[in-house]
């Protein structure tokens, strides 16, 4: 195996993927896209839009007919963790301990490291106290805390999350999106796939996919209310050109500021919104 | 077709002394954590699950009634199923037509309505989803995800109901799909349907919202409205959610003055904000707040396995402590001991400690309920059958003694079953899958095919349940659909149809995900895994051998001197 390459990025350079049936539909591309060592990446777009296709594709999941170039980078020549949509899919132990355990024999953790290992992982998951419940023991929202935990076993360089949390109520959610970032803070570099956007933080990069290409590629506050120092109120946000619906805070900025017809930028969070309606 | 008023009507739930009636005419957003059971609720509801504390009608009509002759059996009542449209959740995995018009067909081939009436039913639930009849004749399978889902949608509109019942309708649905579907159920609600309705979109949902059911992770219910979350947002907290960004906002605005009826639509709080004069103070650029990556505290929502209300809640069997090996040793020489009994008092002594085992390691015999039946059934045939075989040979009608000398011995296996239960509890798939390495490794290795047909009869053994569940979802979802309550040769064609081509296609979904996500582990690329020896025997599996051993002799010791 081949030693990632540290400061080398993940690229894809006009990259298509296109179908096994005979008139070969072209299902997404062309795409050039660049994702750097350590960065967050949020992935949006519409049912059928493309995301789950490039998110399994920025994995390094086999794919049929692809065409163009690109390159893993420092996310190294093997696949990276792919956390799913559905726990049931994906696990594979009957218990949380033996899922961990499962992953890291695969990763080639040697015998006597592997106990150790997964009682860190465990315990940083928080999953310590229901390592050894089986799987109806546990809610949907834990059993998804069990699939994270077994992906970040090793530690790998990239995590691709694909509508990891689309199953869960906010609270769940929280929490297996409080790992991620954990992870990501450690310099594991994260794909976010999502269709909650009021889930993303205002200043991190968000692509959004519609119709197979990249519609969108910036800031989150950008893509929520459009550029708004170039052209205030003119024409529609990027998110709403893709199909997506404004969350209720950003419907309520855009609302306000069409009233207001001011051209500073919107807030996003929560706390944003209380500093600028004096809520502190 | 609602003339008639059908209130929904539900008593015996917990808590709720006075019952749960919800009213044709408003829209009822159920609302609960993770695991507090809404899905299964709204199973219920539809009569897809039995639950016998419940009683639930549809106007004067009760879902369950009392099948011909046997006051213990219940059977569904078509008249309550026909009150209702179901879309559970992805309905669209549901289909199994090959063209739209099949499909509504489906759907609306229990309300026998006439020809005129259809096709007018046909053209409203078509222009619901904003399609128009040119989308009759198209395939389902030939669509998008997002058509799929209007097109399930479209189903649910066509059944002439009383009641809608959603479950997650909007879950990936766009925005334009939103607009539609809330338009569409506030047009339902005017023309006088009933709505229940589980959505994650608190925002989309509770700007629908007429009244509120509030479901507590341990299952009870507190009915409200949107005004009472509104003004307190902390019941959304003590049901066991979290309060969502906007609600939190939404509810200072509320306390500033705006009216509660204005705040669920953003352009017309925007409005009143204005109109009050909230002032808002936006800086030239707000500052990039870092992330605080902070350690996960174990009090922050995983503390205890979230209990179910089902009361079915399994407790965890002693077994899983021991030595896989040493609980296969221990049951073959409890078996051994038992099958060398010979006589009747020898039985009494199997089964006594049969019982003792299965109560000690508590296992689940209520989920074999079906084999043991069975098992049990045909020992009892069979030593019948050996009892009137006597009468050709000895000339006498019926021997007692080759019946009882056949249940004797047929007594033993059945009795050595009951134990044997205990063995999946303890030897997990992969607990399995290593046991299998070990046994064939050489030097400490085993070969990569090898490898490959140990895993992949572990993971079918792994993904049975899941097929199961599956299985039962479809077939339950199929009732909801089908409507169809006689058991007839022509029902269970038809329900075995329309429950197994789903499963066949949700198989293919599931198999993709499988491979999806172990080759993401690095199954199949890399190198195999070491095998490693991770079960270590400790003094109590020492200790449940002796104790076997001791129970054994015992048995044998009695086997001889009676």
């Amino acid at each position: 195996m081949r030693k990632p390459i540290l400061s080398e990025p993940l690229e894809l350079s006009d990259l298509s993927i296109y179908g096994s049936s005979e008139d070969s539909k072209r299902i997404i591309g062309p795409i050039s896209l660049t994702v750097a060592q350590g960065e967050w990446l949020n992935l949006v777009g519409v049912n059928g839009s493309g995301k789950t296709t490039l998110a399994r594709l920025l994995a390094g999941l086999t794919m049929e007919g692809a065409a163009g170039e690109w390159s893993r980078g420092f996310a190294g020549d093997m696949p990276s963790p792919y956390v799913m949509q559905q726990p049931e899919a994906q696990l594979f132990g009957e218990t949380p301990r033996e899922e961990v355990h499962f992953a890291l024999e695969w990763l080639g953790v040697s015998a006597q490291e592997i106990a150790p290992r997964a009682d860190r992982i465990l315990q940083e998951t928080g999953l310590l106290s229901l390592t050894d419940c089986t799987w109806d023991q546990l809610s949907g929202g834990q059993r998804q805390l069990a699939a994270v935990a077994a992906a970040a076993a090793g530690e790998a360089p990239l995590i691709v999350f694909d509508e990891a949390t689309s199953m869960l109520d906010d609270r769940s959610s929280r929490r297996v999106q409080q790992l991620a970032r954990s992870l990501h803070g450690k310099g594991t570099a994260v794909v976010w796939v999502t269709q909650r956007l009021h889930e993303l933080e205002p200043s991190a990069r968000v692509i959004a996919m519609l119709g197979g290409g990249i519609q969108y590629d910036g800031r989150v506050r950008e893509f929520l209310y459009g550029d708004e120092s170039r052209d205030p109120a003119a024409g529609t946000a990027p998110c709403e050109r893709c199909g997506l619906r404004l969350p209720y805070l950003a419907a309520l900025g855009v609302e306000l500021k069409r009233l207001d017809r001011d051209e500073s930028p919107s807030p996003v969070t929560v706390d944003e919104w209380r500093r600028v309606l004096n809520l502190l | 077709m609602s003339e008639q008023r059908m209130p929904l009507t539900i008593q015996g739930l917990k808590g709720l002394d006075g019952g749960l009636q919800l009213q044709q005419g408003e829209i009822t957003v159920l609302m609960g954590p993770n695991g507090a059971g809404k899905t299964r609720f709204m199973e219920i509801v539809a009569g897809m699950r039995p639950v016998e504390e419940w009683q639930i009608t549809y106007g004067q009509e009760k879902l369950w009634v009392q099948a011909n002759g046997n006051s213990r059996k219940r059977r569904r009542n078509s008249a309550a199923l026909l009150a209702y449209s179901y879309a559970c959740q992805a309905p669209e995995e549901q289909l199994f037509a090959r063209s739209v018009a099949a499909e509504l067909d489906y759907v609306l081939q229990a309300y026998a309505l006439p020809e005129a009436a259809k096709e007018q039913r046909i053209d409203d639930a078509l222009r619901a989803v904003g399609w128009d009849r040119s989308w009759l004749q198209r395939d389902p399978y030939q669509m998008s995800g997002g058509e799929r889902r209007r097109a399930a949608l479209a189903c649910m509109f066509a059944v002439p109901a009383s009641w809608l019942l959603l479950d997650e309708p909007t879950a990936g649905l766009d925005a334009a799909g939103h607009a539609l579907l809330a338009e569409q159920l506030n047009q339902c609600k005017a023309g006088g349907q009933g709505v229940l309705l589980i959505s994650h979109d608190s925002d989309w949902a509770l700007a629908l919202a007429d009244s509120i059911l509030l479901m507590r992770s341990d299952g009870r219910m507190l009915p409200c409205n949107r005004d009472e979350i509104l003004a307190n947002p902390g019941l959304l907290e003590q049901s066991g959610m979290t309060i969502p960004d906007w609600l939190i906002i939404v509810h200072e605005m509320w306390k500033r003055g705006v009216p509660s009826d204005e705040v669920w639509d953003p352009a017309k709080l925007a409005a009143a904000m204005r109109r009050l004069g909230i002032p808002m103070t936006k800086p030239k650029a707000f500052e990039v707040v870092e992330y605080q990556s902070r350690s996960i505290s174990e009090s922050e929502g995983t503390q205890a396995p979230d209990r179910l209300h089902s009361a079915s809640q399994k407790r965890r069997s002693p077994l899983t402590a021991f030595d896989p090996r040493s609980v296969w040793l221990a049951y073959i020489l409890l078996t051994t001991g038992m099958f060398m009994q010979r006589t009747w008092s020898g039985v009494a002594w199997s089964a006594l400690l049969a019982a003792l085992a299965v109560a000690a390691a508590r296992i689940p015999l209520r989920r074999w309920r079906g084999p043991i039946l069975a098992l049990g059934m045909f020992a009892i045939i069979l030593s019948f059958m050996a009892g009137l075989v006597e009468k050709q040979t000895g000339g006498s009608f019926w021997s007692w003694a080759s019946f009882l000398d056949s249940l004797l011995t047929l007594s033993r296996p059945w009795l050595a079953m009951l134990i044997g239960l205990g063995l999946p509890l303890v030897i997990t798939p992969l607990r399995l899958r290593r046991s299998l390495e070990q046994l064939f490794s050489y030097r400490g290795r085993v070969p990569l095919w090898g490898q490959k047909i140990i895993l992949t009869i572990t993971l079918l053994l792994r993904f049975i349940p899941v097929l199961l569940s599956e299985w039962e979802r479809f077939s339950r979802i199929s009732i909801a659909r089908g409507k169809v309550t006689r058991r007839s040769w022509r029902g269970a064609a038809g329900r075995l149809r329309d429950t197994s081509i789903p499963f066949m296609l949700a198989l293919f979904r599931l198999g993709e995900h499988v491979a999806n996500a172990l080759e993401s582990r690095g199954v199949g690329k890399r190198g195999y895994p070491e095998t490693r020896i991770t079960e270590l025997w400790q003094r109590r599996d020492s200790i449940l051998i002796a104790s076997c051993l001791v129970l054994s002799a015992f048995l044998w010791w009695w086997s001889i001197i009676s």
